[in-house]
């Protein structure tokens, strides 16, 4: 209690909170973002809860009602029954599109991670040693991002076959070298201030100073790109479906509904609305809770 | 200045080695043998080694990367294991398609975003300026190939007034039959483009130099255009310049949707007959074209940012 009061009368004036506190105050308040933030959650509930209900039953719901082909409702528009009506081998879409969340989640989530682990080796090798090093990797990196994403998705994907590795590999490799100009200019940001010199003079080895000093410090801006970057890669995962060189059939994923769509269109447009509709909401919301985090992590950007 | 377009115009050789090299490496790591495809079932395992010798199939990686791009600067791709006809035949017939839809992709996203995005900024707060920001957040979120369906959907099948797909003979037929792809595709730059256009004026109206311009009389139209837009316009220059990346991406889902005999469309095609020497062209050029479009962008830079301009006369005058 005593301690906590002379802490109190130290910082008198300056605001105590920590910056993560600070920053969800300010996200609190942007209705938007905690609108995208809450269907976000939302979706994750939905996939653990099917991902769960699948163990449980030892996939018995997912046979009988996700995959199962009833001819005799091909095409069936959206009824009391079946509210987003059925796909062409008489699947209701909207099992379809709960027990596709997880794809969608997964490897936008997934695929992220594994280029943020790539991007943020390179990116805080290049930031923390200048010189040679860093005008080696960002010259490799300069000839990465000359090749579209999309496209760099695709070759992967053509060369290496539509396996859940390969995919994620394909969404990742194209966002590793935005990350890492990312993570080096805020590594390079940080790496001159005293509490990296403080760390280097007690006997800190770089390894250490990298992960312990400089990361924690420099996370802000690589946190929000990485939250947008989620986005980018859920369309990516849709539009490779599309394509069919994506997620197989029969997985329920949303883009490969979509594929359907366009052959059937004359005769059951509620296969082409709906899914891009999902795809669509789920995008915004990461992408307005992502934006509201720039916002509340560094309000000198707003605008 | 022209020593700094001279220097951007060379940093374009290595650029692309490099990047013909990744694009070289991914297509190299596929399991399907090349001679096994070309001979089909007639292949017998000697016939198999025979052509593996022919083709300097086993030769090292790098040997084959060198011959590869000796190959391409001779406008050789190789042969179509489709078609049985050069590679570069077929992509040459088809990249002016792309071209024409990529090209006009890009006008619509100038002529559209960058207005949108001047209002927006001068009105800001305005219902104008909320509309198209959201707008710009649907826009930008929209899976390109699921607004090109819904285009159909609307104006092919329900109000039969445009093409659903291909690519019209004859000027007027050609033009109609673009609408359609070409709005799809500038979709996403249309929404990034506007919001760019839109924060980077918000900078630049609240510079004290719009204020100096104002005091001295100036008209409003004047400012705007003179005093704010082309100060604005560099981090648009920019915005578009990347996303001409997402556009070329999306040129392969948009002609996929309409059947638009391009490259995009082409690389899907190849990919599901095996055809690799094919999908290696359509990805070289795709990349290549990004690539110019890169260094055009920056030498565009030296023309609309006066720093470029400076650094370069006072570097010239020593």
């Amino acid at each position: 209690m005593n301690e906590k009061q002379t802490g109190n009368i130290v910082t008198n004036g300056i605001n105590s909170r920590s910056l993560w506190a600070e920053a969800w105050l300010r996200f609190k308040r942007n209705r938007v973002a905690v609108a995208g933030l809450i269907f976000v959650a939302f979706l994750i509930v939905v996939s653990i809860a099917t991902l769960v209900l699948d163990l449980v039953t030892s996939n018995e719901i997912y046979n009988a009602y996700v995959v199962k082909q009833n001819l005799s409702l091909k095409l069936a528009p959206p009824s009391a029954e079946h509210v987003f009506g059925c796909d062409e081998y008489g699947r209701d879409i909207l099992f379809r599109l709960i027990w596709g969340t997880r794809y969608s989640l997964f490897i936008g989530v997934v695929s992220i991670a594994i280029a943020l682990v790539g991007g943020g080796i390179l990116g805080s090798i290049a930031g923390f040693y200048g010189g040679k090093v860093d005008q080696m990797i960002m010259r490799v990196m300069d000839v990465f991002l000359s090749i579209p994403s999309m496209v760099m998705a695709i070759a992967i994907v053509s060369a290496l076959g539509t396996g859940m590795t390969n995919l994620l590999f394909s969404i990742a490799v194209p966002q590793i070298p935005r990350l890492a100009r990312i993570v080096r200019a805020s590594v390079m940001s940080v790496k001159d201030r005293e509490f990296v010199e403080a760390a280097r003079s007690v006997g800190a080895g770089d390894f250490e100073i990298i992960l312990k000093y400089i990361i924690p410090n420099a996370l802000s801006p690589i946190i929000v790109q990485a939250s947008l970057s989620v986005g980018a890669a859920i369309l990516s995962i849709a539009g490779l479906s599309f394509l069919g060189i994506g997620v197989q059939p029969p997985a329920p994923e949303w883009g490969s509904i979509l594929n359907a769509a366009r052959t059937y269109m004359r005769d059951a447009w509620h296969i082409s609305v709906i899914p891009g509709l999902m795809i669509m909401i789920t995008v915004l919301s990461l992408n307005v809770a992502g934006d509201g985090l720039r916002d509340a992590l560094d309000p000198k950007l707003k605008n | 200045m022209w020593k700094y377009v001279l220097k951007r115009l060379l940093l374009l050789i290595p650029v692309m080695l490099g990047t013909i090299l990744v694009v070289f490496f991914i297509m190299d790591q596929s399991d399907v043998d090349p001679a096994k495809v070309m001979l089909g079932d007639a292949a017998t395992e000697e016939t198999i080694a025979q052509l593996h010798e022919e083709l300097g199939l086993d030769d090292p990686f790098l040997v084959r990367y060198a011959r590869y791009v000796l190959n391409l600067i001779k406008g050789d791709m190789g042969t179509s294991y489709n078609y049985h006809t050069p590679v570069a035949n077929q992509i040459a017939a088809r990249l002016p398609n792309t071209i024409l839809l990529a090209g006009t992709a890009v006008l619509l996203t100038i002529i559209v975003g960058i207005p949108i995005g001047v209002l927006a900024a001068k009105k800001q707060y305005s219902f104008f300026d909320n509309i198209s920001m959201v707008f710009c957040l649907f826009g930008a979120a929209s899976p390109a190939f699921w607004i090109g369906l819904i285009l159909v959907l609307v104006f092919s099948l329900k109000l039969p007034i445009l093409p659903a797909s291909g690519m019209g003979k004859g000027f007027i037929n050609c033009l109609l039959s673009l609408i359609l792809p070409a709005i799809t595709l500038s979709l996403h730059g249309t929404a990034t483009a506007a919001r760019t256009t839109r924060s980077s004026m918000l900078d630049t109206i609240r510079q004290d130099y719009i204020d100096t311009a104002r005091a001295k009389g100036t008209s409003e139209k004047v400012i705007t255009r003179k005093h704010m837009l082309r100060n604005a316009l560099i981090p648009v220059i920019t915005a578009v310049g990347l996303n001409f990346g997402v556009l070329l991406g999306g040129s392969v889902l948009t002609e996929t949707v309409f059947a638009w005999p391009g490259i995009g469309r082409y690389v899907i095609e190849s990919i599901k007959t095996q055809d690799i020497p094919s999908v290696l062209g359509c990805v070289v050029t795709l990349s290549v074209m990004f690539t110019i479009v890169n260094v055009l962008v920056d030498i565009l830079y030296a023309f609309v940012d006066p720093r470029i301009k400076a650094q370069y006369k006072r570097a010239g005058r020593k």
